[in-house]
């Protein structure tokens, strides 16, 4: 359609501020020209060289059912003790997901659509593999943790602390949010791979979150990378994030010391991998 | 009746449209007054996400089955956005991630003081505060279902309508959430009533509002809604709201029509 064509180019006026509202449209064409407003090339940037396909994650993410785990093995004869503990740390971990997307939405990370697209899916998923965790405490019967392991601290100041002093810090704050998801999703992936040495049976399981990690990884990743590279006020405002940075929460329960997540090549590896990052290379990030 | 979150979890899907031949649009265009409306609708949808924060930072989110609703509902509602977006790109009209990011940063400072607003008003006024938020997303919930359902009607587009009806069908498991939660946590408690009907007649105004501009807003209200048929349409949501304990007499979305000077 020609038409279409030359409406998107000509100046389409921002009418998302409510106080420059354009006149509501009279005929065809204006309303024509309200439905494609915004809907013009040469937007901001990092969205358009990053290579991750949201949609196409969002499109195929399933989440690991508890109907996909072997949860009769488990009746039969139960998990030991280290295997209860990393199921149920990790269960807590998953649980502190909607805690995390609240804290980032409060940040100037939601109004990344991409950023919120992916946050979305991968709530979902987490939902899954939390239910599928605590089926697999439950058939053991051990007591799977309670709704609230694993929330962050819910003071009600905070969110709104949070919110003034990161909008203050404005659009680079998005950098940290994606360095310490890329950190987080690491480290529990670490525990992942663990779990199979606990107890071989769970090693369906082990793979499948580890895959579920590899990709939210390379979300993170990339995005951390590329709003890195292009803001030093992003890399001054992760590397001082960093500093205070703190994990897991304090609620999480049972809670596994770092070495148990994996050896100090594991910790090694995870460095450089952070290394990697820009401006991040000097930073000594996990203390075991 | 009660809400089922298990049940709702296990069967939430995101919403189809690989089976419906969307390219009839290419050679049958759909006018432009329903691309603008379908464009605010797609709009709203990715949108829920900043609801969800919104909701987030309030003492609602401190409870399990509230959480694992938002967690779905988010998603269903993304997905609506997705739906809307590859019709809206089959009449050349794309909606990507880029874009959508434009329009939010263009909320400006009014956005980013939000969610503190929100978080000091909800904790100042504690758990009452959880029946307001559900009283608001059910009436948001019934205005969305009625409005897809409206215009799956005014369009009577085989295609268009098959792909609203199915959007329409998750607002009405949307409604029943928000509406069981509205009616228990309003029962019997005549301060909760008070606050709720307070923030509906002082604040509430229809999905979108704030977000979109005001002359996004006014096309589709007169869209759908104009003329005795739709006029009937927003008495109907009305009156869906009006039957929450304390609710009566309520009439939120007809006065939001009123002052868009939207014809009866
Ligand atoms: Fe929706
Ligand atoms: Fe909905």
């Amino acid at each position: 359609m020609n038409e279409a064509a030359a409406v998107r180019e000509a100046p389409v006026s921002e009418s998302a501020a409510p106080a420059q509202t354009a006149a509501p449209g009279i005929g065809a064409q204006a309303d024509r020209r309200a439905a494609a407003a915004f809907a013009r090339p040469g937007l901001p940037e990092i969205d358009q060289s990053a290579e991750f396909d949201v949609r196409a994650y969002a499109q195929t993410a399933e989440g690991l059912r508890p109907e996909q785990a072997d949860l009769a093995a488990f009746t039969e004869e139960p998990l030991t003790r280290p295997g209860l503990d990393a199921v149920a740390m990790l269960a807590g971990l998953c649980a502190g997901c909607v805690a995390q997307l609240r804290e980032v939405l409060v940040t100037p990370s939601h109004r990344e659509t991409r950023v919120t697209a992916f946050l979305t899916t991968r709530a979902y998923e987490l939902h899954w593999s939390r239910q599928t965790l605590r089926a697999i405490l439950a058939a053991s019967g051990a007591a799977a943790p309670s709704h609230s392991a694993g929330r962050r601290e819910l003071a009600p100041w905070r969110p709104a602390r949070r919110a003034l002093t990161s909008n203050l810090l404005g659009h680079d704050h998005v950098a940290l949010t994606m360095t310490t998801g890329l950190l987080e999703t690491l480290l529990t992936d670490l525990l992942h791979t663990r779990l199979p040495d606990l107890d071989p049976r769970l090693a369906p399981i082990a793979l499948r979150l580890h895959h579920m990690a590899e990709t939210h990884a390379a979300f993170y990743e990339e995005q951390a990378h590329l709003r890195l590279a292009r803001s030093r006020r992003a890399r001054l405002i992760t590397r001082a994030g960093l500093r205070r940075w703190r994990w897991p929460g304090d609620q999480i329960r049972p809670r596994l010391p770092l070495r148990a997540f994996g050896t100090s090549a594991d910790l090694v590896k995870l460095h450089a991998r952070l290394a990697s990052l820009p401006g991040l290379t000097r930073h000594h990030l996990v203390t075991a | 009746m009660a809400f089922d979150i298990d049940h709702f979890t296990q069967t939430s899907e995101r919403v189809g449209w690989e089976d419906l031949d969307l390219d009839v649009f290419r050679d049958d265009p759909l006018p432009p007054a329903t691309l603008r409306t379908l464009r605010y609708m797609a709009d709203v949808e990715y949108h829920t996400v900043c609801y969800l924060r919104d909701m987030l930072v309030t003492p609602s989110h401190a409870e399990g089955d509230v959480t694992a609703f938002m967690t779905f509902w988010n998603r269903e509602e993304f997905w609506h956005g997705e739906a809307l977006s590859e019709v809206l790109r089959r009449h050349e009209i794309s909606l990507d991630f880029d874009q959508l990011k434009a329009k939010r940063l263009k909320l400006g400072w009014k956005d980013r003081l939000a969610p503190i607003k929100q978080s000091v008003a909800a904790n100042l006024a504690g758990t009452d505060f959880i029946a307001v938020h559900m009283a608001w997303g059910a009436a948001n919930e019934w205005s969305a279902g009625t409005a897809y359902r409206r215009l799956a009607v005014l369009e009577d587009h085989p295609v268009l309508a098959t792909l609203l009806h199915r959007i329409a069908k998750q607002e009405s498991r949307h409604v029943a959430f928000y509406a069981t939660q509205a009616r228990t946590r309003l029962e019997d408690h005549p301060r909760a009533q008070r606050l709720t009907r307070l923030a509906l007649r002082r604040f509430w105004g229809p999905v979108g509002t704030g977000v979109m501009p005001e002359s996004e807003v006014t096309h589709v209200m007169t869209h759908l809604f104009s003329g005795p048929a739709g006029r009937v349409q927003a008495a109907h949501i009305d009156a869906n709201i009006a039957r929450l304990p304390g609710m009566e007499g309520l009439r939120i979305v007809q006065d939001a029509l009123d002052r868009r000077g939207v014809p009866t």
